[in-house]
């Protein structure tokens, strides 16, 4: 390849070396497989580099190499049914409580005092129990904090998928984490009556809704 | 308190949370947004949620890529700078055809292609003197030779090619000797009507003598969009086997692609996937972008 494109390659692409290792240790779980995903995808960028549009993201475009490589290398067919499985067995353990919240631990500030405690191997495990293709929206919007947007283009699917899997994702990771501080006695368990707050937020709701009538 | 009863008051702003969360609202509706949260618990709660789990993960730091791994990535891109340059010219509606619905057979599919298509590929490797064609051995140099000198010539030693997604799985079908072709940005399109749809990735030709060993093998990566798939297409000529007729392939191969609307390309072109392998009998549809 023409010297310029290896060194555009090198100043754009390969920076992004650590965003792509630490998506690919989480799809992977295994620093072994990651650093040969990683590779891969850079190989494959480096190859398809005359298609990068320059101006556009460079972590979308990397991103969605690093996905593809990542399916191709290690799921081909079953991968669609395997994940549905897996999302199965999860979600029934969850119940509407964990749709709803917990009527305890609804304010954001203890919950943020809360993380902070919560190792970040623990974090780590949790996001690898999530099913993938939640697992790997998450990764995208808040370990890298990509725009729904460029998410969808990476995983090639609408927005709104992109969103529910964001949701679901963080869900069960809520839900994962929240036991395991409830098992370190970190937090409380959810006490299964609202408290004073919760009448008083009905209470005004409804009042406005005849107000409104 | 159920996901009902959320669903049934708060229709309006449910599609909005999600949004809200994520800073992707324009300045109204996040404030709409807000003034239900104030008045509305269960969708305060699922914000909330969404919202630690979000300041919970971007507050973890990154894991940093091994020095090792950048340099094993930067050993590769050398390799990849060192492959002979190749060429390819776009021609051929007839090649475009073969290409698109390479294109068009889908994810992991693997698939059987006339070898007259391969011949062609081949053809224009060889011209542009990527592998010359005298060093072959066997058959498919003199395959080539005649297909250089009088295309619409049958007799060509050309068995049956086989396509496959992934490489792997024709791997036995390649030369001992692969002579690596480079592709790269100086690459010309393969297809001349779908550009881009197909990338040569690399090219194993014959280097050791032999009957059994003069096969030839082209590697091409699906585009997508101007992005790499992953998926590959594996072409692979084995000389030596049979004699076809390289007219009639030519010929059946035209009238499999000719013009047909995209819903019976399918089944005009009557690839077989490759079950011998182990792999799956018909070609998964592809995706819709």
């Amino acid at each position: 390849m023409e010297v310029t494109a290896r060194h555009e390659f090198e100043s754009t692409a390969l920076p992004q070396i650590d965003a792509l290792y630490g998506a690919a240790l989480r799809l992977t779980r295994n620093p072994a497989e990651a650093d040969d995903l990683v590779q891969d995808a850079f190989v494959r960028a480096y190859r398809f580099w005359h298609t990068f549009k320059s101006g556009t993201s460079i972590r979308a475009w990397l991103f969605t190499i690093l996905r593809n490589t990542f399916i191709n290398r290690y799921h081909r067919a079953n991968r669609t049914r395997h994940a549905n499985a897996e999302l199965e067995a999860q979600l029934p353990a969850l119940g509407v409580e964990a749709a709803v919240g917990h009527p305890t631990s609804g304010m954001p500030s203890p919950e943020v005092a809360l993380a902070a405690r919560i190792t970040r191997e623990r974090i780590m495990t949790a996001l690898e129990s999530v099913p993938e293709d939640y697992r790997m929206a998450v990764i995208l919007a808040d370990l890298e904090g990509l725009a729904y947007k460029e998410i969808a283009e990476i995983m090639d699917c609408p927005i709104g998928t992109v969103m529910s899997r964001i949701f679901r994702g963080r869900r069960l990771l809520h839900k994962l984490l929240h036991d395991h501080a409830v098992e370190l006695g970190l937090a409380q368990a959810p006490s299964p009556a609202g408290g004073d707050a919760g009448d008083n937020t009905v209470h005004i709701q409804d009042y406005r809704r005849r107000g409104r009538a | 308190m159920s996901l009902q009863d959320i669903r049934s008051e708060c229709s309006d702003t449910a599609g909005l949370l999600q949004p809200y969360v994520d800073g992707e609202l324009a300045s109204a509706e996040q404030e709409r947004v807000a003034e239900h949260l104030e008045c509305c618990r269960p969708c305060r709660h699922a914000v909330s949620e969404q919202q630690w789990v979000r300041s919970t993960l971007r507050a973890v730091k990154r894991d940093a890529a091994p020095a090792s791994l950048r340099a094993r990535i930067l050993a590769e891109l050398d390799g990849v700078d060192r492959e002979a340059v190749a060429a390819i010219p776009p021609r051929a509606r007839l090649w475009s055809r073969v290409v698109s619905a390479l294109a068009d057979a889908g994810r992991g599919a693997m698939i059987m292609v006339p070898a007259g298509a391969v011949a062609v590929g081949l053809f224009f490797v060889a011209r542009e003197g990527l592998a010359p064609a005298q060093t072959m051995p066997g058959g498919l140099g003199s395959a080539l030779t005649q297909i250089r000198e009088e295309p619409a010539t049958p007799a060509v030693a050309a068995a049956p090619a086989v396509a496959a997604a992934p490489a792997v799985a024709a791997a036995p079908a390649v030369a001992a000797a692969p002579a690596p072709a480079r592709p790269g940005a100086s690459l010309p399109p393969v297809a001349g009507s779908a550009p881009g749809d197909l990338q040569l990735v690399r090219a194993d030709l014959p280097g050791a003598p032999g009957p059994k060993e003069s096969s030839a093998g082209l590697r091409y990566e699906i585009v997508r969009g101007g992005l790499p798939t992953g998926q590959h297409v594996m072409l692979v000529l084995e000389g030596g086997q049979t004699s076809n007729d390289f007219a009639g392939l030519l010929e059946l191969i035209d009238r499999k692609f000719d013009q047909k609307p995209d819903h019976e390309r399918d089944h005009k072109f009557e690839y077989r996937t490759a079950d011998h392998q182990g792999r799956e009998r018909n070609p998964q549809p592809t995706a819709a972008p």
